[in-house]
């Protein structure tokens, strides 16, 4: 009967995994659960508040460099806007 | 999404899924720890377009093989420096599910699974312990039915094979 068993087994060995019986999971592994659900919660919030914090800084500087790079621009912005001479101004040479 | 719920309607499934690739009940209860972890963090993600039980499927069939893979290199790293306390942690066949008139039959048959290639191995538990249709594996592994009926039987083949082997037949 053993040899017969060990046959079968052999011809067709995946089928000895049906025999597996279900388990129900210990109940303290959700209390385990919700702690470390818990304590990634705390862990996150500090590491959130310096991630914002280290991309404002960033936007800052990058505007700062802006800033400072583009004063040349400005100035030639106001040459523009003066007027230039031509025989349409309304003053007078000879005054 | 309440996760007390969601963790009360499959805390078995994932306990069960991982006991058949870890066979042991420590391992598979941080293998169940990691899920539910990673199904709180990502059910933001969750989009509804599978089952929720075919998404927490997907994340435990993931989860396990990780699992083993860094398992395996511990123990690799392990024998490598001759690492004795290190070694300890290498668990022996211990599945809570296996009657006790057939752990060694149990314990060769899983130690033949082991050498199968990640889909077969997945297939095989899924199709004969967790006992799903074909349609349903095909959904959990996002293959066609045909695909996996495939699997299966190269699957089978296979197996035959390396339980030979290890026979001398």
């Amino acid at each position: 009967m053993k040899q017969k068993t060990s046959n079968i087994q052999m011809e067709k060995p995946e089928n000895l995994l049906q025999t597996i019986q279900q388990v129900q999971p210990d109940p303290k592994l959700y209390t385990a659960i919700k702690q470390r659900v818990k304590n990634r919660e705390l862990e996150t919030t500090p590491w959130s508040i310096l991630k914002i914090a280290a991309i404002l800084c960033g936007i800052l500087l990058c505007a700062e460099a802006y800033i400072i790079a583009t004063p040349a621009t400005a100035d030639f912005d106001n040459e523009l806007a003066l007027v230039s001479v031509n025989s349409n101004t309304l003053y007078d040479d000879n005054e | 999404m309440n996760f007390e719920s969601v963790y009360l309607a499959h805390s078995s499934l994932v306990y069960n899924v991982a006991l058949q690739y870890v066979q042991n009940k420590e391992d598979a209860e941080e293998i169940t720890q990691d899920v539910f972890i990673k199904v709180h963090d990502k059910h933001k993600d969750f989009k509804g377009d599978s089952a929720l039980k075919t998404w927490i499927y997907r994340i435990t069939i993931n989860t396990s093989l990780d699992y083993i893979k860094a398992k395996n290199r511990k123990k690799r790293a392990a024998f490598k420096n001759r690492d004795d306390h290190a070694l300890e942690f290498i668990t022996d066949f211990n599945h809570p599910g296996v009657a006790l008139e057939n752990k060694e039959a149990m314990a060769k048959l899983f130690a033949a699974i082991e050498q199968l290639p990640e889909n077969q191995r997945t297939t095989l538990i899924l199709l004969k312990v967790e006992d799903l249709s074909q349609k349903e594996v095909a959904k959990i592994l996002d293959k066609s039915p045909k695909a996996i009926e495939s699997i299966f039987t190269r699957a089978k083949a296979n197996l035959k094979k390396i339980i030979a082997d290890s026979e001398g037949l």
